[in-house]
């Protein structure tokens, strides 16, 4: 896989702290961006950009909860990583179900920041590399044929050939060769990858 | 008092008894009687010296004594060797209006005038016996009118509240009534005679003298004159006590006398230090609510504040942090770092000037009044102010007055109520669920004298229900107010003598909160 390229995205209203921030993040080799509120953020960039986001929660015009919101709505897979002067129980439980991968107070050490961090950029890697690997499966699985698909749902059944030639009313040498194309075409070695595949392809 | 008195009358006259006996007379009478001296003629009966032919003298001695006014007698007396014709004019005396005769207590003043010669210019005569008479007469009611008011005086002395004592002009005591008796707790005939100064504590005492002195010498005056003086006074028992005084100089006979009139004024004194004890419990009590009002208001700033501090101390920490990694990666230079190190003290002095405020805000202290310009005493509050309003994601918008306001005022309390009226305000804003909603806060000169600061929010207002109440202590809209910010609010803008009170918007939502404060003199007129 070719080596994801991940940006730290960085919005909060004060400017020390994202200034500090932008140094802390220099000093580790990640890039960053940073902004001063959530608008420009939306306005300016792609929700699907690799990377992940720390995001204060106390703003002038849009809050971190509701940019959360939006980009839940968006259907944005970026990690949130919310930081916060002022937070409370309530807060984080709300903040949780906004999806955020942490909460996060300040002053915080800035070890875990960077630890939480590289966790949002590696949960990102992960999810990426599942989307492709899915999307791939998927591809695949669009090069069967409408018996070949009948053929793999019979067999993620556990149905054995014989029995699959009686429902299919076909011979069971022909079920044979159309269980040999799917396997070749869904580039399965075995049964158990197979049904591996298809798992993670239907989101299970 | 009879001789000083006959002695200024060229004519004779004879002080006698009722019965007729000489108790005194003046040079004229003595003459007229022979030449002798008083102490032959007292006590002798007038018979002894003149005959009388006539045998009128006694019945008409009788008759003068009788009388209140003169009565004129022409009597033909032998004085001496020869007879001489005498007109006389006698009237009967008592002697309770002379406290000099011992006896007689009652007599009879004749005069006498001689007539040499036989012819009588009776006009004459009877023109001098009416300038006489009328003389008399004035001396007499004189006489009884400085008796009476002798008398009158001693009384009105003795009855008299306040203690009053007479000194001469050396500081010696002539009297002391029965309430300076009272006061200074001795009896008059202990003092009278002694010097004033014992009536006086160190170091007073041993200076009286001096000051007598120096008046009587120029004329300047400490205490005399003045209305009531308070001086500390010493009783017989040594205990000293404060009291009124106040002098009078009186001079006669060519010498001063000074009446002091003495009050003592310790429980008045006592009534005015509870007095006072009382209005500093107040004024100390009031201080208090005030300051407790203020930690509420902090209290309920608290996460604002809390965050505003967090937010350098993220940075401080954050900046710190990353110049070790990039110093122990080398990837950074001496530049970036010495940049880095001045970010980190502004940072650290950001969050020490919100700490700053917080503890002048919070400190307990006594009412102080400064000169400040009220422009930048309202800027200086936004710091707090606006930490609250980013927590709800409000915006305080300020406009202040182009030229300086200002006004003498304890600063605290000033931005205590200006606190409190944007809390209020964001509360209300918060009710009216307003999201992004605006602040706005202003300060303008209202008038020549005023200065004004308005706060005006968008929240839910006030209806006219809560109007009346609204200055009221422990009246609240909130679920979890005191009810006291407000009315202490108010107090305390009373007290720099203006006034605080609030405006309905007609066209838009929320009331406009607003206070005003007296000028300082020169302020500069816009």
């Amino acid at each position: 896989m070719a080596e994801l390229k991940q940006t730290v995205f960085i919005i909060d209203d004060d400017e020390a702290v994202r200034d500090s921030l932008r140094m802390l993040l220099r000093s580790v080799g990640l890039p960053v961006t940073c902004f001063e509120s959530a608008q420009t953020f939306l306005d300016e960039i792609n929700l699907n950009t690799p990377g992940c986001l720390v995001l204060d929660i106390r703003m002038p015009g849009l809050s971190g909860m509701e940019l959360a919101q939006r980009m839940r709505d968006q259907d944005s897979l970026m990690p949130i990583i919310f930081i916060t002067g002022h937070g409370d129980v309530p807060m984080a439980v709300e903040a949780m179900k906004m999806g955020a991968l942490d909460f996060l107070q300040k002053p915080f050490r800035d070890q875990d920041l960077l630890d939480r961090i590289q966790q949002a950029l590696q949960y990102d890697a992960d999810r990426r590399e599942q989307l492709t690997e899915r999307e791939m499966i998927r591809q695949r699985m669009n090069t069967l044929t409408p018996r070949e698909r009948q053929v793999l749902d019979m067999i993620l059944e556990g149905k054995a050939n014989k029995v699959i030639a009686i429902d299919l009313d076909l011979s069971q040498r022909t079920v044979e060769i159309h269980r040999a194309r799917v396997m070749e075409k869904m580039q399965a070695r075995s049964l158990a990858t197979l049904v591996q595949m298809v798992m993670r392809a239907r989101g299970k | 008092m009879f001789l000083a008195f006959a002695e200024c009358f060229s004519e004779a006259m004879l002080l006698l008894t009722r019965q007729g006996t000489v108790v005194a007379a003046n040079r004229a009478g003595r003459e007229l009687l022979g030449g002798i001296d008083t102490a032959s003629i007292s006590n002798h009966p007038l018979r002894d010296f003149v005959s009388d032919p006539d045998d009128k003298l006694t019945s008409y001695l009788a008759a003068c004594a009788e009388s209140d006014s003169p009565l004129t007698g022409v009597l033909k007396l032998r004085l001496a060797d020869s007879i001489k014709q005498v007109i006389c004019q006698g009237r009967g005396v008592s002697s309770s209006a002379n406290r000099q005769l011992s006896t007689p207590v009652h007599g009879i003043i004749l005069r006498c005038l001689p007539q040499t010669d036989h012819t009588i210019d009776s006009q004459a005569i009877n023109a001098s016996l009416l300038q006489l008479t009328a003389e008399m007469e004035r001396r007499r009611l004189a006489e009884h009118r400085l008796t009476m008011t002798e008398a009158h005086a001693q009384a009105v002395l003795d009855t008299a509240v306040d203690g009053i004592v007479t000194i001469d002009s050396t500081g010696i005591i002539e009297s002391f009534n029965n309430a300076a008796e009272r006061l200074f707790e001795y009896r008059a005939d202990e003092v009278i005679g002694k010097n004033i100064s014992m009536l006086m504590p160190p170091p007073y005492c041993y200076e009286h003298d001096d000051y007598l002195q120096r008046y009587l010498s120029t004329g300047k005056k400490k205490i005399i004159g003045t209305a009531g003086r308070e001086v500390t006074g010493l009783r017989k028992n040594g205990e000293t006590f404060p009291m009124e005084l106040a002098v009078s100089d009186l001079a006669f006979d060519g010498a001063h006398h000074f009446t002091g009139i003495v009050r003592d004024i310790s429980r008045r004194k006592q009534a005015e230090q509870r007095l006072q004890q009382r209005e500093l419990e107040a004024r100390q009590n009031r201080e208090r609510l005030v300051h407790v009002a203020r930690l509420s208001t902090m209290g309920e700033m608290a996460a604002g504040i809390a965050h505003e501090i967090n937010q350098p101390l993220t940075a401080i920490a954050t900046y710190a942090s990353a110049s070790q990694r990039l110093l122990n990666s080398g990837l950074s230079d001496q530049d970036e770092l010495l940049t880095t190190l001045d970010k980190i003290s502004r940072q650290a002095r950001r969050a020490g000037d919100v700490i700053q405020r917080l503890r002048s805000f919070v400190k307990k202290q006594d009412s102080q009044r400064e000169v400040w310009d009220l422009n930048k005493l309202v800027a200086d509050t936004m710091v707090l102010a606006e930490a609250d309003a980013r927590l709800h994601s409000f915006v305080i918008e300020m406009t202040l007055s182009q030229q300086p306001l200002q006004v003498s005022v304890d600063p605290i309390q000033i931005q205590q109520v200006l606190l409190n009226l944007i809390r209020n305000g964001m509360d209300a804003m918060l009710e009216a669920e307003q999201t992004d909603g605006c602040l706005r806060v202003g300060t303008r000169q209202a008038d020549h004298d005023f200065a004004l600061v308005s706060v005006r929010d968008q929240g839910v207002g006030i209806s006219t229900e809560q109007s009346d109440k609204l200055f009221s202590p422990f009246f609240t809209t909130k679920s979890n107010g005191i009810g006291l910010g407000l009315s202490i609010s108010r107090s305390i803008i009373n007290a720099h003598g203006g006034r605080l009170n609030f405006e309905r918007h007609t066209e838009e939502k929320g009331v406009t909160m607003y206070f005003t404060l007296p000028l300082e003199v020169g302020n500069v007129d816009g």
